[in-house]
């Protein structure tokens, strides 16, 4: 009867509709997850392979008229910038990390991490990255770069998983600001650092910061430092720039410059434990 | 039996050019096989083909497990209204109404991803806008080609059969 069914055309894109919608409503239950591990174990090997071969094809499409020894050589410098930003972005010197470890119930020591590397970037604020169910990676995980916050992991497969970047419309976080110079700032617990407690969102210009107390003393330049009962780690997102000053409004606004263009990722480290 | 080795071997090729050609340029693949060989496939073997491609590629891309099986469903309504009101020839209306059915299966397919998945409507900006006309276009084109293919190697009335002229 259905076989029937199918061979009329009109009703043809009717049994798609209710299909899909009936698959939809299917994937939000627990039947969901039992049907994506089979398929991802079958075909995420594909997707991956035909992913690392586009980012090839990509770079070579980028540095076509150069040598490929350009191609590593780039790759290289991008990994060591990554690497010196995330570690020049160490909140501030050894005395204070301490006293914010004294001091904060939500620093976690230690854990356990899992090397990824970054397969894709969206423009909607997600990157794809090639550990997975496999590795121990969870929905809810942290993923980070030395000190700084990268994403959560939102959805994830056997041998991948998705990560929203803080720069995703549906990313929302509360964060605390801190002098951009506390290192100078000798004995000054953290409760003396924080300027301001406050809210940023992912926008389309990228992380938006709000919620800034009107009267705190809060400047461009500033670091946003992420505090959040989530992540459960204190890791920087960025600098505060473009601050607003409306004297009629209740509370500052600005928007954060990411310590490094989330684009340029390679590798980033999920935290399973 | 041939049908369905044909259609494992086809379902591993579309998904490695699919993922291949989006994460390059944005390219949609799934669409543009689907408006090519709808009609001249037998339903019997293509729809469950198409069933287990775009589940494959909604669980291989992170995104709701059935969203491209509505979009197309939606895309090929569209294409039929357009085929009802137009001649369904190869002519360029018939090129005109595939290229806003590829359009809009772009446009559906970013609204309701990012609807389902993040609970916002996504914004559409210039660069955004481009890529998808582009990608629209060059999906005609591809039809076209694959239309004029069809044509010498078939007969345009029925594709069952070769032309032996």
């Amino acid at each position: 009867m259905f076989k029937n069914l199918l061979r009329i055309k009109l009703l043809q894109p009717f049994i798609l509709i209710i299909l899909g919608i009936l698959l939809i409503l299917l994937s939000r239950s627990a039947i969901g997850s039992a049907i994506r591990v089979p398929f991802s174990y079958l075909f995420e090997p594909v997707s991956l392979t035909a992913q690392s071969l586009s980012g090839s094809a990509s770079n070579w499409g980028t540095a076509l008229f150069d040598a490929s020894a350009y191609i590593e050589e780039n790759e290289k410098l991008r990994e060591e910038l990554l690497d010196i930003k995330s570690k020049e972005a160490f909140i501030v010197d050894h005395e204070e990390y301490s006293s914010l470890k004294a001091n904060e119930a939500l620093m976690v020591t230690g854990g356990e991490y899992v090397l990824s590397k970054v397969l894709s970037f969206s423009q909607k604020g997600d990157i794809y990255i090639n550990t997975g169910i496999k590795e121990g990676v969870k929905v809810g995980d942290s993923v980070i770069l030395g000190n700084v916050f990268v994403g959560i992991v939102s959805s994830v497969d056997s041998n991948g998983a998705l990560v929203r970047l803080p720069t995703n419309r549906s990313s929302s976080y509360e964060v605390v600001i801190l002098p951009s110079i506390a290192n100078e700032q000798e004995g000054i617990k953290l409760d003396g650092y924080i300027k301001s407690t406050a809210v940023v969102t992912g926008v389309l210009e990228g992380i938006k910061i709000e919620n800034i107390g009107i009267n705190s003393e809060v400047s461009d330049g500033d670091t946003v430092v992420l505090r959040d009962e989530r992540i459960g780690q204190l890791l920087i997102i960025g600098r505060v720039v473009g601050l607003s000053n409306n004297p009629a409004s209740t509370s500052k606004s600005g928007f954060v410059s990411p310590i490094f263009d989330y684009s340029n990722l390679l590798t980033v480290f999920v935290k399973i434990k | 039996m041939l049908e369905i080795l044909i259609g494992i071997i086809g379902l591993f090729v579309s998904l490695f050019l699919e993922h291949f050609l989006f994460a390059l340029f944005g390219f949609s693949l799934f669409i543009l096989i689907f408006l090519n060989m709808w009609g001249r496939v037998s339903s019997r073997f293509f729809f469950p083909f198409l069933l287990f491609l775009g589940i494959s590629l909604d669980i291989t891309m992170h995104q709701p497990i059935g969203l491209h099986i509505l979009v197309l469903g939606v895309a090929l309504l569209i294409y039929i209204l357009f085929e009802t009101f137009l001649p369904d020839d190869n002519s360029v209306s018939k090129y005109i109404s595939m290229l806003f059915v590829f359009l809009l299966f772009y446009f559906l397919n970013a609204v309701l991803l990012s609807l389902l998945q993040d609970g916002i409507i996504p914004i559409f900006t210039s660069g955004i806008l481009i890529k998808i006309f582009a990608n629209s276009l060059i999906s005609v084109l591809v039809s076209m080609l694959v239309g004029k293919v069809f044509s010498t190697v078939r007969d345009s009335k029925n594709y069952q059969s070769i032309r032996l002229r």
